[in-house]
């Protein structure tokens, strides 16, 4: 069979709804695209950690300071999963670590954003949790059949994690008027990167992910499940969400954005690895990364005399 | 006699509650994602420790437990110094863990046998969770210990700092006489402090990591102060460190790594201290 044959029968077979495991035939497009799906998404677990883990100091009472750390603590067994998933396609683990550090591959945007207090916290636990959530429920869908399988344990904790942050968040909200000022001025400073979180309008006709069910929904159609599904309550609680500002569209009785209240520019500058905190985030990983090789080498030693 | 009780138990748990705060300060920047996830757990059981035994101080003190963890001044917590150190890398994150963790098996070993049925049951389930941590360290002791030339310098290097202050987690609790003579406590701490270097040495010893521990540097002689409670005399702490040997602590002297660390544990928790979070 030429190339082109198998090329077709794989267009078939994902068109007929097929799904495809590590070891099937699959076009080499396919396979660079979902691997760097799929490392774009381990990156995003392990750099997540980040923003979260700068809370857990300050965490204000003992069961918050056990549950965040328990939190933070899925997110980077998210990654390791994530990233076994991808080395099946044929990258390792270091490779896609030293590309991360090294600022050669990419993370989600929301990760570049520093955190100031605990109304960060809330934010992060509730609204970008329930962003990723919307999205990665749309992936068990996806045409790669491991990823769906760890997607399918992840979504179960993010689940955990969603009732965490609206735990977090309805406390501060039914709090004081210094609590609700909190969790004002985190939702002033998020509500952008959220709305960017799904990306730029989709361009279905090049989209090759798209085509191969890799991601089975559009940017655009997230980010709407998502605005509906949250601005409500997020006034519902009494709090303000700056621009873009939300409204009901009459004729669908949905909530939505304009899109040209949306300011990409801190987008397109985060996908140049330029945000706010990308190279002091990924400074802080390189030099622990290159501080801690002995002990990675002992582990692997273990490893190899074990085997 | 039950604030007694309670200033012991508190100092318990602000041992618990200040290590698993530095050992949470490695989740999600951990050296390897397996045991990122490894010792947050471990994290999380020592906060989990020290809220258990916060909470049966708090009936005895009439606060909460989150008052008493998050609303005390520094020279009110009464951890030893070793805990509150900042965590510098993995090589003395892992001494610490392994010094700290042998010792307080020792310590709830002790526990278990309280004439106080509360703590000795506490003690109980805190030790069988403890049990895992102590496998945890001896794993990853043995494994840098047996690997590269480079990674049992670090270690051997940060179990020398980490051995000069352990004898902080055998200074004796305030009253801790009285406690002793009621049963609530069953060994002094003293005593338990000899063990301790007894088996470390001795395993350390059996692990090729010979560790020079200074004379004097755990078995203290204690010294009858003028209320007649046992206290350890400090003299020679000058030559350990200059930061006394790692003692103090549960006397609630500190050393500024703890200044700066309550400001930050605190800081959530002070803007709106009634609160609820």
């Amino acid at each position: 069979m030429t190339y082109e044959e198998r090329w077709t029968g794989f267009e078939a077979h994902i068109d007929g709804g097929g799904m495809v495991e590590a070891g099937d035939w699959m076009p080499d497009e396919y396979r660079a695209g979902v691997l760097k799906f799929i490392e774009m998404h381990a990156n995003s677990e392990i750099m997540g950690a980040i923003p979260e883990r700068e809370q857990i100091p300050g965490a204000p009472s003992l069961k918050r300071k056990m549950s965040l750390t328990a939190k933070v603590q899925d997110e980077v067994g998210h990654a390791q999963l994530l990233y076994r998933v991808a080395e099946d396609l044929g990258k390792s683990r270091d490779a896609m670590y030293w590309d991360l550090v090294s600022g050669k591959s990419k993370f989600h945007n929301v990760f570049h954003y520093p955190t100031f207090h605990w109304g960060d916290a809330a934010v992060i636990g509730w609204l970008i949790d329930g962003a990723a959530l919307v999205t990665q429920a749309s992936l068990l869908e996806s045409s790669y059949a491991p990823y769906t399988r760890v997607l399918k344990r992840i979504c179960a904790e993010e689940q955990l994690h969603l009732r965490h942050g609206e735990d977090i968040t309805l406390e501060l909200a039914s709090g004081t008027d210094r609590q609700r000022a909190m969790l004002q001025d985190a939702l002033n400073r998020w509500w952008l990167p959220i709305i960017h979180f799904f990306g730029p309008k989709s361009n279905v006709d090049k989209d090759l992910l798209l085509r191969w069910r890799v991601k089975t929904r559009t940017n655009e159609d997230l980010r709407a499940e998502f605005l509906d599904r949250y601005v409500p309550k997020v006034l519902e609680l009494a709090f303000e969400l700056p621009t873009p500002v939300p409204f009901k569209d009459a004729a669908s009785e949905r909530w939505v954005v304009n899109d040209e209240d949306i300011d990409w520019a801190p987008l397109d500058a985060i996908k140049k690895n330029q945000g706010p905190e990308t190279e002091r985030r990924l400074g802080l990983r390189r030099r622990s990364y290159e501080d801690h090789r002995w002990v990675r080498e002992a582990l692997d030693d273990q490893t190899s005399q074990a085997a | 006699m039950s604030d007694i009780l309670a200033a012991i138990l508190i100092a318990l748990a602000d041992d618990e509650l200040i290590i698993g705060h530095r050992h949470s300060e490695w989740t999600g920047f951990a050296p390897h994602m397996e045991e990122d996830v490894a010792f947050s757990s471990i994290a999380q059981d020592e906060i989990g420790h020290a809220s258990a035994y916060y909470s049966l101080a708090s009936t005895m003190v009439g606060q909460t437990p989150d008052q008493l963890a998050f609303g005390r001044e520094p020279g009110e917590y009464h951890n030893a110094v070793l805990c509150e150190r900042p965590n510098g890398d993995w090589a003395y994150t892992l001494a610490r863990h392994w010094l700290y963790d042998n010792a307080d098996a020792l310590r709830l070993e002790a526990l278990e046998r309280s004439s106080r049925p509360e703590l000795a049951l506490l003690a109980a389930k805190i030790r069988r969770e403890e049990r895992w941590h102590s496998l945890h360290a001896e794993l990853w002791v043995k494994r840098v210990a047996e690997g590269s030339v480079e990674g049992r310098g670090k270690l051997l290097h940060a179990l020398a700092e980490a051995f000069a202050e352990v004898r902080g987690l055998f200074e004796p609790f305030d009253n801790e006489e009285r406690a002793i003579a009621q049963g609530w406590l069953t060994v002094p701490s003293p005593v338990l402090g000899a063990r301790f270097v007894e088996t470390t040495t001795a395993a350390l010893d059996d692990l090729g990591l010979p560790v020079e521990i200074e004379p004097g540097a755990i078995t203290t002689e204690l010294i009858a102060s003028s209320s007649g409670d046992l206290i350890a005399t400090d003299e020679d702490s000058a030559s350990i460190t200059p930061a006394g040997g790692g003692l103090g602590g549960r006397y609630g002297r500190h050393s500024d790594d703890f200044k700066a660390l309550w400001a930050a544990m605190t800081a959530t928790y002070k803007i709106e201290p009634e609160a609820t979070w």
